[in-house]
């Protein structure tokens, strides 16, 4: 007889260890990006977007500002694109949703 | 096209309306128009592929074929694809490979702002910034400026098509 709750503790450590080994190369990969200086920090947090496609949220933190100049805009844009374009080069499974967070 | 420019327009006019603190309504409203103004881009060539002699009325009935979830489906296969390995197997042997980067940027943007226009409509939990917003407009016009490169090549055709009839072509 099948044990499911075995099964399912098994189920369990695979998908933890999948979160884990995911984040360890997001980790790596933001590590190797020089972000704008106006990103004071950057966190991110794995769930399933609206659609239930698993995703990652990457949030870069900045201050608050009401009138952006085109040339900041330019900068954390182009930060924005790199580190979604290096995580999809990677192929992970998480879709990464690159926001700017004003604090 | 028309209307995908002045959407975009709307956008930028929509996350710059305010003096001092913007109004949540009017950056969501500009996060909507930024998706829309893309989907728009996308559908219209989509609908114009179908060529000259198609009347007006063909091409709208076209323009309505397409769906938002599918569309989601194509585009993240595109802005992930590295390799005819990584694509759906029907599509793949369709396409010239590597896939250029302005088509991928393409499909990755649509991805990014079709989520973000979710939040915008529905996710009152989500506080939008205006540096996020025109953020997001600034990448729709990179998109916009990347799709007038893509557009002509043989690629970008297959893609139109991708979008629209995925779920039937894909079939073995």
């Amino acid at each position: 007889m099948v044990d499911y709750i075995e099964v399912l503790g098994a189920a369990k450590d695979w998908a933890w260890g999948f979160i884990v080994s995911e984040e360890k190369l997001i980790k790596s990969i933001i590590k190797k990006i020089k972000l704008p200086k106006e990103v004071k920090s950057i966190d991110f947090a794995f769930s399933e977007d609206s659609t239930g496609m698993p995703a990652v949220w990457i949030n870069l933190h900045v201050s608050e500002d009401y009138k952006p100049s085109a040339d900041k805009v330019n900068r954390l844009s182009a930060a924005r694109k790199d580190i979604s374009k290096r995580i999809l080069e990677q192929n992970i499974t998480s879709w990464p949703y690159v926001r700017l967070i004003a604090d | 096209m028309a209307l995908a420019n002045d959407l975009l327009l709307q956008a930028t006019q929509l996350a710059s309306i305010d003096t001092g603190k913007p109004k949540q309504a009017n950056l969501r409203r500009a996060v909507s128009a930024a998706y829309y103004a893309l989907f728009h881009l996308l559908i219209d060539d989509g609908a114009a592929s179908a060529g000259s002699k198609v009347s007006a009325a063909a091409k709208a009935r076209i323009r309505r074929a397409f769906a938002h979830a599918d569309m989601k489906t194509v585009c993240s296969q595109y802005a992930k694809a590295s390799a005819a390995g990584s694509m759906n197997a029907q599509i793949a042997p369709l396409l010239t490979w590597p896939l250029a980067s302005d088509l991928k940027n393409v499909a990755e943007t649509f991805v990014t702002l079709q989520e973000a226009r979710h939040q915008a409509d529905y996710d009152l939990s989500t506080k939008f910034s205006r540096i996020d917003v025109v953020g997001y407009i600034d990448i729709t016009e990179i998109a916009f400026a990347d799709w007038t490169t893509a557009k002509t090549t043989a690629n970008a055709k297959i893609f139109l098509m991708d979008l629209l009839l995925r779920k039937t072509w894909s079939r073995t």
